[in-house]
């Protein structure tokens, strides 16, 4: 299993919302330049624990977390 | 030295701001959010916090609704060109500013956007029914300032909105933010333009405008904005849409530490303080004889600021007099704002203007209402 997944965004704004609020609720998180291949979004993303999706995913469900998508290495 | 003129750009400005300005050049100076790197992020947060500091103080929910210009004029300017169309019609009130005036203007000549601008009362207030009176099935924008820049007199906004049913409203609040309480989400305003540097406390170069979620607007400017740079097509995203190019991020870090300044201080005690403090200094002036005072008899429905004549002299010379020999600066003239004056019978000469501040004492208005008396007795 990948050690990391990816939180990509439309705009920085959302990007340090994001990291404020994970930050707030204890998960580790670091913003990293976004990668070519999902460059349709922001310049920046977040890059988290993948053991943290499960929660990660669930904030977006909820509408609390406001990222375009969650990303593993290989998807 | 005492510094009257806060109508026109407030000072001094707190240190925290300053000291704002100068932590972001001194220690980050990248921009913010174009590069992945550790200083592009700081400096993102920096104005992040800031667009989260101005919404708190407006009252808006959702701070992506705060779009950075560099001025109210520019924020007028993008609601107006934004939302206009062809054959448009718009109702405004007759102590506009030129920020509002000309815009305006270049629509109707541009667009045939065609424009009521309906009578305030002699003291500048207008009347809410008088505005549903102008209101026709062609009327796309009501444009009203919350306070006159002439005048001080601050409009009633909750009723003007009550009136309007569908028409969307647009405030321009270059004199009330920072000075007494707004709630944009409360109140229901659509589009609502302030600047950074009045009684906001902030730099020069820094204003916003507010948009609501029912608003759509057309950019004024595209460009890059770090986000979707593959495509020729601008974001639709906020506040993305309507920030392209780099941003002036030495100033908002300077208005997210006075809008921070002034939250702690409470906007609703400052303003209360203010204007006990104007009222003494009203009573005053009043007493001096030959001074033509115009605006609201009392300090209710108005700012710490006042317009008035010397009877028998132009404004220019008494501002002239109070500057070379008191050391007190006022604004005299027109304060780009002809149609007030029109409204008032001030026009082309203008009126003198003192507008107090967060930094105004009792002391120095004491000393400007003995400057007056001086100049009208002399």
């Amino acid at each position: 299993m990948p050690a990391f997944l990816l939180l990509t965004f439309d705009g920085i704004h959302d990007v340090i919302k994001a990291e404020k609020l994970l930050l707030g609720l204890g998960l580790a998180c670091d913003l990293v330049p976004t990668p070519r291949m999902l460059s349709s979004d922001c310049g920046m993303s977040i890059e988290c624990s993948a053991s943290d999706r499960p929660r990660l995913q669930e904030l977006k469900n909820r509408g609390i977390l406001c990222c375009k998508g969650l990303h593993l290495p290989d998807e | 030295m005492i510094y009257l003129d806060h109508a026109a750009s407030s000072h001094p400005k707190p240190d925290v701001v300053m000291d704002a300005m100068m932590g972001f050049l001194r220690n980050i100076g990248a921009n913010p959010g174009r590069s992945g790197h550790r200083m592009s992020a700081a400096a993102a947060r920096i104005v992040f916090e800031a667009r989260e500091s101005v919404a708190r103080l407006l009252g808006v929910a959702d701070s992506r609704r705060v779009i950075f210009t560099p001025n109210a004029t520019v924020a007028v300017n993008l609601a107006l060109f934004g939302l206009l169309k062809q054959g448009d019609h718009v109702v405004t009130t007759s102590v506009e500013h030129n920020a509002v005036a000309r815009p305006l203007a270049r629509l109707s000549a541009e667009r045939a956007v065609t424009v009521t601008a309906v009578q305030t009362d002699g003291e500048g207030l207008v009347d809410p029914s008088s505005i549903r009176a102008g209101l026709t099935d062609r009327t796309r924008l009501v444009v009203v300032a919350h306070a006159s820049n002439v005048l001080g007199t601050v409009q009633p906004l909750a009723e003007i909105k009550d009136v309007l049913g569908t028409v969307p409203l647009l405030v321009d609040a270059a004199q009330t933010a920072g000075a007494t309480p707004i709630d944009v989400d409360a109140l229901g305003a659509d589009l609502l333009a302030f600047t950074g540097h009045k009684a906001l406390l902030g730099p020069q170069g820094t204003g916003g405008l507010v948009l609501s979620s029912k608003i759509e607007l057309s950019p004024l400017v595209y460009g890059g904005t770090g986000s979707r740079s593959e495509s020729d097509l601008q974001p639709d995203f906020l506040p993305d849409r309507f920030e392209s190019g780099t941003s002036n991020t030495p100033g908002i870090a300077g208005l997210g530490a006075a809008c921070s300044y002034l939250l702690a201080r409470g906007i609703e005690a400052q303003h209360r303080e203010a204007m006990e403090r104007f009222g003494r200094f009203l009573q005053k002036i009043r007493r001096i004889p030959d001074l033509v005072l115009y605006g609201r008899e009392g300090t209710d429905a108005r700012l710490a600021l006042a317009s008035f004549n010397l009877r028998g002299r132009s404004p220019s010379d008494v501002g002239r007099m109070l500057d070379e020999r008191y050391g007190i600066m006022v604004r005299v003239g027109l304060h780009c704002a002809p149609w007030a004056h029109k409204r008032i019978g001030t026009f082309p000469s203008g009126t003198i203007r003192i507008a107090a501040g967060a930094s105004t004492s009792d002391g120095d208005l004491d000393r400007a209402a003995e400057a007056l008396a001086e100049i009208a007795r002399s």
